[in-house]
Parts: C-alpha cells; sequence; structure tokens
C-alpha cells in the first residue's frame, strides 16, 4: 500500500535581503493512515518552514521549492493552486501554534467552522451549524450550542486550540499537521488537548505531524520520529529507536539536555555548548560541527542521510525493512556511535546530594 | 531605612499574608469597580544562599508574587520584610539602597532590554547604582560579559545582535551588574530553546555558588524548577496551596492540584511515557473573579467533599516544612465521595 503523504528530497531555499537561505535541506519521510511523525528540533530549525510548505504555504516569487510532496499519489509541489485548495479543505488540515491569528476575531466561532465546512462541502447553513456543534462537542467544549455563538477572545487560549481542532476536523481529514499545538498553553491543558487530539485521530485512522521541540510529547505521541537540525533532518526512526539507541550525536545530547521529573535531581544539567547554526551562513559540512564533542577531520563534508543499523543483524529478523529503517546523518561508525555515546553519557552530571545548598 | 541588619539572624526575605488587588473594569460605570486577588495571603521565606521556586499555571499570580517581592508593585495588604526591615509600603526614596540588592530578570529577554541601548550602556545603569567610578567602568563591564559567558568584545553591540540564549545572558548580567544579594528570575529560560534553557539553569547556578545569591524562580515548568530549586511553592488562582522542599514536593505531593500537574508534564521517556495514567484534572482554572467557595481547586479536584465547598482550606505543616493546603491531603487515604457522605474533615 502506497503512504499517505511521501516527502522525497525536499528543499526550500528563500531569498531575503541579506542572501540566500536554505531553510529546508533535503528532508525526505513518508507517512501511511493513522500513524504519529514528530519533527522535533530547536528554534529554527525548519520544522514550521516544513509543515507550511507541505500545505502549499510558501510560495512566492522569492521561494524556491525543489524534491516532490505526493499525498494520496498526487504531486502538491507543483500542483496548481487550484488542486492545493481542494486538498487543504478535504485531505489536509494544519493547526498552527498561535490559534490567535488563525482565528478570525469579529467572526463567532461557530460562524468560521460553518464557514469552512461550506468551503468544501455542499450543504445548507443550518446542517453546517449542526456539523459544527457536533464537533466542538467532540473536542470537548461544554454546551457548544451556546459556546458556538462565543466570539475568540471570549475563549481561554486551551479552548481556542480546541476550536482550532475543531475547525481543523471539519474537513475529515486524512492527515492533520500541527505545528506546536499546545506550545503556548499550561501543562494541564495541554495534556488533556493531547489526549483528545490523540484520540480523535487514532479513532479515525488521520495521520498525524506532530511539530514540537517538547522531546516528552514526542516519547508519548510518536510512531516515529524525524530530528531537525539547521534545516536538515540528522535523525530519522521509529520513536522506540530514536529513544532507547539515538544515533546522532546531536540527538543523543538533545534527550539528555531535557530537565526530568524522575531520576535524581541534578545541581547542573548536561548541555549541548554553543548555539544552532545560522541558516544565512552554515557551516560547511555537517550543521551539527561546531557543536559536536566527537567531530574528525571528514565532517567538513556533508554526511549522507543513511542507515547504519541493519535491522536483520540488529535483532529485528523479519521486520519491516521500510517501516523499521534507522536513518542517522553523521560519518561516525555504528560501533563508534554507541561507545562515544556511552562515553557521554557517564560523563558528568552533578548529582545533589543535599537539598539545602 | 537601614538596609544593614546584621546578617544571619533574620531571613533576606519575608512575606506575611501579601495580597495584591488589582481593580478590573467592569463595562459599565454604574456597577461598582471589582477588584481580583492576584495574590491572596501568601506568606514566604526566603534564606541567604537559597533558591525558592514558584510554579503554577498561567494565570496563577506567580509574577505578580514576583513583582511584590521586587516592589515593582506595592502590595495591597500583608508585609513584605527584607533583611528584617519592613518595605510594604516604602516610597521610592527610601527603597533605593533595597532596589540595588533585590533585581529582578525578566521572561522576554526580548522585550525587557532597551533595544536602542548598546550592551555596555545596558550594564552600566546598574554599575553606576553601586557607585563605580567610571575609570573601573569598562573592566566592570567586560567582566560581567565573562561572568555570563559573552564576548566581551561585544560590549558595543545591540541586543537585536544576539541569540535568544544571549539576550537572556545580557538580562542575567544587567541583574548582576548592580552586585544584588536576591535575584527574582520570572520565567528565566521560558522563551529559550532546550539546548540553550540547560546553559542558562547552569549559569544560574554556577552564579549562586560564586557569589552566594539567593534565587527565588518563577516558572511553569515543573521540570526545570526542580533542579533549580531549593524549596519549591505551588501556586493556585492566587494562593500557595503547597511549600515543602524540592525533592519531597516531587517525590511526596500532598496537594491533588500538585500532583495533578506532576503526573501532566510528559517525560522524555518512551516506557515511562506508555505507562503513565494520562489526563488526572479536566477543565481550566476557575476565574479569579468568580471564586468558588471554600477551597478554589475544588472544582477541578478528584478528592474534593461537602467541607470543601465550605471551609477554605489553610496551610498546615505535615513535618518537615511541607505545608499543604488541602482538607483531603494525598497522605490521607481517598475520601468516599457518595453525595451527603460525612466528610472526613
Ligand atoms: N518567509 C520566509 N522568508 C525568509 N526566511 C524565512 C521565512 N520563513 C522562515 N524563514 C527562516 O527559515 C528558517 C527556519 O524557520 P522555521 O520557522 O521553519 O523554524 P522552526 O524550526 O519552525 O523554528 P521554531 O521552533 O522557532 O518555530 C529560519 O531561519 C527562519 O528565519
Ligand atoms: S558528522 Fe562529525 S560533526 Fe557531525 S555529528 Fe557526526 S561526528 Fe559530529
Ligand atoms: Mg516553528
Amino acid at each position: 500500500m502506497a503512504p499517505l503523504l511521501e516527502v522525497e528530497h525536499l528543499r526550500v531555499r528563500f531569498r531575503t535581503d541579506a542572501g540566500a537561505l536554505q531553510a529546508v535541506d533535503d528532508v525526505s519521510f513518508s507517512l501511511s493512515d493513522g500513524k504519529v511523525l514528530a519533527i522535533v528540533g530547536e528554534s529554527g530549525s525548519g520544522k514550521s518552514v516544513t509543515a507550511l510548505t507541505l500545505m502549499g504555504l510558501t510560495r512566492s516569487a522569492n521561494t524556491e521549492l525543489e524534491g516532490a510532496v505526493r499525498f494520496d499519489g498526487a504531486d502538491l509541489l507543483h500542483a496548481p493552486e487550484r488542486d492545493l485548495r481542494r486538498v487543504r479543505g478535504g485531505g489536509m488540515a494544519m493547526i498552527f501554534q498561535n490559534p490567535m491569528t488563525a482565528l478570525n476575531p469579529v467572526q463567532r466561532v461557530g460562524a468560521q467552522i460553518v464557514e469552512q465546512i461550506r468551503a468544501h462541502d455542499r450543504v445548507s447553513r443550518s446542517e453546517a451549524w449542526k456539523r459544527a456543534v457536533t464537533l466542538l462537542r467532540r473536542v470537548g467544549i461544554t454546551r457548544p450550542e451556546v459556546r458556538a455563538r462565543a466570539y475568540p477572545h471570549e475563549f481561554s487560549g486551551g479552548m481556542r486550540q480546541r476550536v482550532m481542532i475543531a475547525a481543523a476536523l471539519s474537513c475529515s481529514p486524512r492527515l492533520i499537521v500541527a505545528d506546536e499545538p499546545t506550545t503556548a498553553l499550561d501543562v494541564t491543558t495541554q495534556s488533556q488537548i493531547m489526549d483528545e487530539l490523540e484520540q480523535l485521530c487514532r479513532e479515525s485512522t488521520v495521520a498525524l505531524i506532530l511539530i514540537t521541540h517538547d522531546i516528552g510529547l514526542v516519547a508519548r505521541m510518536a510512531d516515529d520520529v524525524l530530528v531537525m537540525y539547521g534545516g536538515r533532518a540528522l535523525e530519522h526512526a521509529p520513536a522506540d529507536a530514536v529513544f532507547a539507541d539515538p544515533l546522532h550525536p546531536y540527538t543523543w545530547a538533545l534527550l539528555r539536555s531535557v530537565p526530568r521529573l524522575d531520576g535524581d535531581r541534578v545541581e547542573r544539567l548536561p548541555t549541548i555548548g554553543g548555539s544552532p547554526p545560522s541558516l544565512l551562513h552554515p557551516p560547511s559540512g555537517c550543521h551539527f560541527r561546531p557543536r559536536c564533542p566527537h567531530s574528525f577531520g571528514r565532517c567538513t563534508e556533508v554526511p549522507p542521510l543513511r542507515a547504519s543499523v541493519d535491522p536483520e543483524a540488529d535483532g529485528h529478523p523479519g521486520a519491516e525493512p521500510e517501516g523499521e529503517r534507522h536513518l542517522d546523518r553523521c560519518w561516525l561508525g555504528l560501533d563508534d556511535k554507541r561507545r562515544l555515546r556511552r562515553l557521554d553519557e557517564e560523563a558528568p552530571a552533578l548529582v545533589r546530594t543535599d537539598g539545602a545548598a | 531605612m537601614s538596609v544593614d541588619a546584621p546578617p544571619g539572624t533574620a531571613p533576606l526575605l519575608e512575606a506575611r499574608n501579601l495580597e495584591l488587588r488589582y481593580p478590573v473594569r467592569t463595562g459599565s460605570i454604574r456597577q461598582p469597580t471589582r477588584h481580583v486577588r492576584a495574590v491572596d495571603d501568601v506568606s514566604l521565606e526566603l534564606g541567604p544562599g537559597e533558591t525558592l521556586g514558584i510554579v503554577g499555571e498561567s494565570g496563577c499570580g506567580k509574577s505578580s508574587l514576583a513583582r511584590c517581592l521586587v516592589r515593582l508593585a506595592t502590595p495591597t495588604a500583608g508585609t513584605l520584610l527584607y533583611r528584617g526591615t519592613d518595605i510594604t509600603r516604602a516610597n521610592q526614596r527610601s527603597l533605593r539602597p533595597v532596589r540595588r540588592e533585590i533585581q529582578m530578570v525578566f521572561q522576554d529577554p526580548e522585550a525587557s532590554l532597551n533595544g536602542r541601548k548598546r550592551v555596555g550602556q545596558i550594564l552600566a545603569t546598574g554599575l553606576r547604582l553601586r557607585g563605580v567610578p567610571g575609570n573601573r567602568m569598562k573592566a566592570e563591564i567586560r567582566e560581567l560579559l565573562r561572568l555570563v559567558g559573552l564576548n566581551p568584545e561585544h560590549v558595543d553591540h545591540f541586543p537585536h545582535e544576539f541569540s535568544g540564549g544571549q539576550r537572556q545572558r545580557i538580562g542575567i548580567a544587567r541583574a548582576l551588574s548592580a552586585d544584588p544579594r536576591l535575584v527574582v528570575l520570572d520565567e528565566p529560560v521560558s522563551a529559550l530553546d532546550v539546548s540553550i534553557r540547560a546553559q542558562v539553569v547552569n549559569l544560574l547556578y554556577d552564579l549562586r555558588e560564586e557569589r552566594g545569591l539567593s534565587y527565588v524562580f518563577v516558572a511553569h515548568d515543573l521540570a526545570v524548577v526542580r533542579h533549580a530549586s531549593d524549596r519549591i511553592a505551588v501556586m493556585y488562582l492566587g494562593r500557595i496551596v503547597e511549600q515543602s522542599p524540592a525533592d519531597d514536593l516531587y517525590d511526596h505531593p500532598l496537594h491533588p492540584y500538585t500532583a495533578a500537574l506532576l503526573a501532566a508534564v510528559p517525560v522524555p521517556d518512551r516506557v515511562a511515557a506508555r505507562g503513565r495514567s494520562k489526563t488526572v484534572i479536566r477543565g481550566e482554572p476557575a476565574n479569579a473573579l468568580e471564586l468558588p467557595s471554600g477551597c478554589r481547586f475544588r472544582p477541578r479536584c478528584p478528592r474534593a467533599t461537602d467541607v470543601c465547598a465550605t471551609v477554605d482550606p489553610q496551610l498546615v505543616d505535615h513535618g518537615g516544612r511541607h505545608l499543604v493546603a488541602c482538607h483531603h491531603p494525598l497522605d490521607t487515604p481517598a475520601p468516599a465521595r457518595e453525595a451527603g457522605s460525612p466528610s472526613p474533615a
């Protein structure tokens, strides 16, 4: 069965006043119905540009797009705007980080969902209103008949994000692209909304691309993980493999630098020195090189994204090779990666012995 | 007013029943002005060299409390003591010596730095405040930049020429420029990326060790606060509902709200993430204008009984400086919840 979404060697380059900026540099992935792909990375790593490009929202005179984006077999990257609009209305929906910018402040939320429904479905206004109310109830809004008549500013941040999810669901999409859907929200609200989103997706086998920098959310939700850095994919594998056996030095450093609620309380957190690369003036070769403690001569050349684990040899005999592939973009050999990772993990993070300092 | 109380006797900072009320416009001029208590009957203490973490959801009053503690806001009731001296309503003039000793670092490094000033100028203000002579100024500025891990060569750069993490370092350097004893940090790392966040948390830790600083560390990220703090206070709708040594709070939360907050944090671990129970509490905090009767967490609380609707629980010490304001804390068996059943108060 062909995957629902296939992205191949996607490149996005912006022409800016300061020069050309390669925001996305050779990113490939595929996604099947009902699966969750998490795209993680730091600010400016190209996550949002990737998402927006899937939706056809980065097109402009100053943008160069290369590669392929196939949705349900049809090319989207170079499709005419009319076809794109149809896909956006029916097949793919996006949830943005800041719901306030995506909602119209002077229109009742119910009316906004009605408009979306009627944009791709020829139903009467009252029928669409009924559907909008049902959708709002589905995403956990109490008394939806009443709340549908409210304006966005009358909702809390969490409620607004629920409205966005309802709007996204209104076109019965097969794929939802959620760009930091809960970053602006409190943990308790985030937890409720992610529960709901996950349940909605699993229930109706909607595929989800979850863009986030929250490693905890990734651990909880993802089937597959794509780690982005400086516009490139540095590691791409099933989530279990990424957490159990991270193969890129950036990935394992990132996983380690997350402050945790479990385990020992430490005085100093493990960190990654330096800061992410500028996309206007990226370092030559491996983008992580200036911050990588393990770089060597070869790292001034761009490493390819490739599998260094053979799933057969690595104790997954008979596993589906396509889905089980563990790719990373680093020149180190597999044994070196695992050895260096172990050394890094043993390196000091001062453990507190006593609460009062 | 003197701030030279003998050290070691009094806590560095002490708040007693602090309250900050804001008037809220209701839209209609005929209606009386209503008030929302952003900080409501908060008491806390901070010793020299100690870090107190304050956590809670957005709108719970964390930042308002922080602003009271540095006297950017004047409490509407209660008492605020700095080294034994009452500064609750002290005016600007008498506050001046205190201002230097209590500094604040803000959440948004972008907004809190004057974009038209060069880094050197930003840092010079605090240095002048503490009387550094003009001929020492340049050297002191370079030293400050080095201290927070910035390149001293960049003294003439503007804030926008730095990354977010570097700008937060400038904010920290600015706070340190006055040579404070106490720094109140309001969400100092929330705007930063994970890898940069850890760098700044470590910097704060090192500075505290080197200079014997005390911190009040306000944040909504429980994992960050856990590592940075000695003691932690959990706020809910203006109140502190639990306060305890850091390890104890995370290992044995007593307030149902604290337990729910901790359970809601996604852990960066596959096995643990799957094993965790999901949403524990539902809904969102009540509107601060329409507080529920009794315990303000009641509408969301899985343990609430009749008594919770009538009696506002007070903070009680459960041993080892672990305070909790709850009728049914987690060190007691879960109450029976049939309607009309006697509530085990
Ligand atoms: N329309 C545009 N024109 C020029 N540059 C752009 C444009 N949109 C994004 N960029 C640049 O592309 C790079 C990648 O940005 P992107 O928004 O994808 O990052 P991100 O990974 O989503 O980061 P964040 O975590 O901060 O949301 C950044 O350097 C950004 O400044
Ligand atoms: S390619 Fe080199 S610099 Fe890049 S991550 Fe691997 S070892 Fe480090
Ligand atoms: Mg983004």
